[in-house]
């Protein structure tokens, strides 16, 4: 299924020159290409996937109450589609000193300068292999597949494109995402 | 019935909805989403927006909801890809629009629907997202005119 086009970098020649911070990300994320890192992401909670659904505006009580997934034959509560991926942090996180200026974790963004980028997402190609449910024990496994350099209308920029598998814990998948994470160089 | 639904072009029923600025704050919250942008006004405005913004994944959300809303109870979405094209801030008025791209037997008996869908800024008609999507639907599905029986040609 080919990726619908994204207006932000489909400017042609890729720039000869980067600004400091993002020839260092640069270096930084090229000598990391192919590798691959596992996150334990822990099991999912009913609480967690319904808490999700709400701040999505979801009104379906199949996603909002146990009770009703069960009495529509559901073994568990089922999560939305991108739950996922949408998640930014599954741990405790890093207290507030130790956050990017832009309020972001350095832990999420390995080879990111911690200031002088800006941070953007640039989309996301979920494929769903099966429905999540809650009690499920969730592996993340992240590669990091390419970065490329592109002339956008605000100057030069960096993608980084990711491949994200989630599986449960006997290696089935539940979903696979190649996403896109979009760099400029910012007073951020 | 190809390429990206666009501003005034709509095949398939509309989804309506608002994002309260509340909303864009329990979202951040339940996913641990501290990024400045998505509460900090000052911030965004910093950073050139008018307020603080609808973050990419809601809007990911909502087309996943809306591909679930077109193939309605018994089908299952397999694919979505999401490109965000432009911003949206807390308070906004979004809509979502969708094309059939294809419709097609698979060999399982079930049939493969193929959407194209974007969001739209309700107040001036920008597209904030872009999609394409695949669902799994039962033989029998149908929507105005199209059934799970009369297949369109597959995407190109």
């Amino acid at each position: 299924m080919p990726e619908p086009a994204d207006r932000r970098y489909e400017q042609a020649s890729p720039p000869a020159e980067l600004p400091g911070a993002l020839r260092e990300a640069e270096q930084q994320l090229t000598a990391r290409l192919g590798t691959s890192t596992r996150y334990d992401l822990g099991v999912v909670t009913e609480l967690q996937l319904a808490r999700y659904a709400l701040a999505t505006g979801e009104a379906d009580p199949l996603y909002l109450d146990p009770a009703v997934a069960r009495e529509k034959g559901w073994p568990g509560l089922p999560g939305l589609p991108n739950y996922l991926t949408a998640v930014s942090e599954w741990g405790v996180g890093l207290p507030e000193q130790q956050l990017r200026p832009d309020g972001t974790s350095p832990d999420r963004h390995p080879g990111i300068p911690r200031s002088g980028i800006r941070l953007m997402g640039g989309g996301q190609h979920m494929r769903f292999h099966r429905v999540l449910l809650a009690g499920t024990h969730v592996m993340l496994e992240r590669t990091l597949r390419a970065v490329d350099r592109h002339a956008a209308r605000a100057g030069p920029m960096l993608i980084v494109h990711y491949d994200d598998q989630f599986r449960d814990l006997a290696g089935d998948a539940i979903l696979s995402c190649a996403s896109r994470q979009l760099l400029q160089a910012g007073q951020v | 019935m190809t390429g990206t639904p666009g501003a005034g072009r709509s095949s398939l029923p509309e989804l309506h909805t608002s994002i309260s600025r509340l909303q864009v704050f329990r979202y951040s919250a339940t996913t641990w989403n501290s990024h400045r942008i998505h509460y900090d006004p000052e911030y965004a405005r910093q950073e050139g927006y008018p307020d603080v913004l609808v973050q990419s994944h809601l809007h990911a959300a909502l087309l996943a909801r809306y591909c679930r809303q077109i193939g309605r109870s018994g089908a299952s979405l397999q694919e979505l890809a999401v490109s965000v094209r432009r911003y949206a801030v807390a308070g906004a008025a979004l809509v979502c629009r969708g094309e059939v791209v294809a419709l097609e037997p698979r060999p399982d008996g079930d049939c493969a629907l193929h959407l194209d869908v974007c969001e739209v800024r309700e107040d001036d008609e920008v597209v904030c997202a872009t999609g394409r999507a695949w669902l799994r639907v039962p033989a029998g599905w149908a929507i105005g005119t199209l059934t799970g029986t009369c297949p369109l040609p597959p995407p190109g």
